[in-house]
């Protein structure tokens, strides 16, 4: 269980489910969950997508003052965990590190360190694989993708060998 | 255990793949910085 985090909001919208928080700092945080994002990828991968959510945060404002404040975290999770209760253990949350500011490799780090401190990581199941191509000016990029899912799901295994399977058929495209 | 996999230039539908994730992303990251705006507005009001 988490011992402190920021109260915060659930809003849903037909196709978006966020949660918000403000920090003591007054840094205003999204946490989203989009059951669209891989849904049209659901019957190639129907224990990895039936209940798989596109997952992510976003800082929305900058805070007042740069203190590492650990309850940003801890709240981050609590959400995952609030999610998961709500929707089941079944729940596959998919996640993809933002590049569109090449500092994806930042962001997998910090997502990677606050897992391992996590009071959730023996709760929550992460795996993650890295995905290396060439841009159009002949760049080599580096992007992250993962997702976790609850210890408790039944299906984890299967969900295991369809990302494997996933990321196979992926290279095997060419 | 797999960890990496690289796509070859030539692999679009990887590439398009990827770029749909990032589409997507995006509309939903303005779509909440819309909603951050008024929500900070009404926190400072």
């Amino acid at each position: 269980m988490i011992k402190d985090f920021y109260s915060y909001i659930k809003e849903e919208e037909s196709d978006i489910i966020s949660y918000s928080f403000l920090t003591i700092t007054n840094a205003l945080y999204y946490v989203y969950f989009d059951p669209y994002q891989y849904a049209l990828h659901v019957e190639d991968y129907p224990n990895l997508l039936k209940l798989g959510y596109g997952f992510g945060f976003e800082r929305m404002s900058k805070p007042s003052n740069w203190v590492e404040d650990p309850l940003i975290f801890s709240t981050i999770s609590q959400i995952v965990f609030d999610f998961i209760q709500d929707n089941g253990n079944e729940v596959v949350l998919l996640y993809h590190c933002d590049n569109s500011d090449q500092k994806q490799k930042g962001r997998d780090k910090i997502f990677e360190d606050w897992y391992r401190k996590s009071e959730l990581n023996t709760e929550i199941f992460k795996k993650r694989i890295s995905i290396c191509h060439r841009n159009s000016e002949d760049q080599e990029i580096t992007m992250f993708m993962g997702y976790l899912t609850s210890e408790s799901n039944q299906s984890k295994s299967q969900i295991e060998e369809e990302f494997q399977f996933f990321a196979e058929n992926l290279v095997d495209k060419h | 255990m797999l960890t990496k996999i690289v796509i070859s230039p030539s692999n679009k539908e990887a590439i398009s793949f990827f770029e749909e994730i990032a589409k997507r992303k995006a509309e939903i990251k303005k779509r909440l910085e819309a909603k951050a705006a008024k929500r900070l507005i009404s926190h400072k009001g």
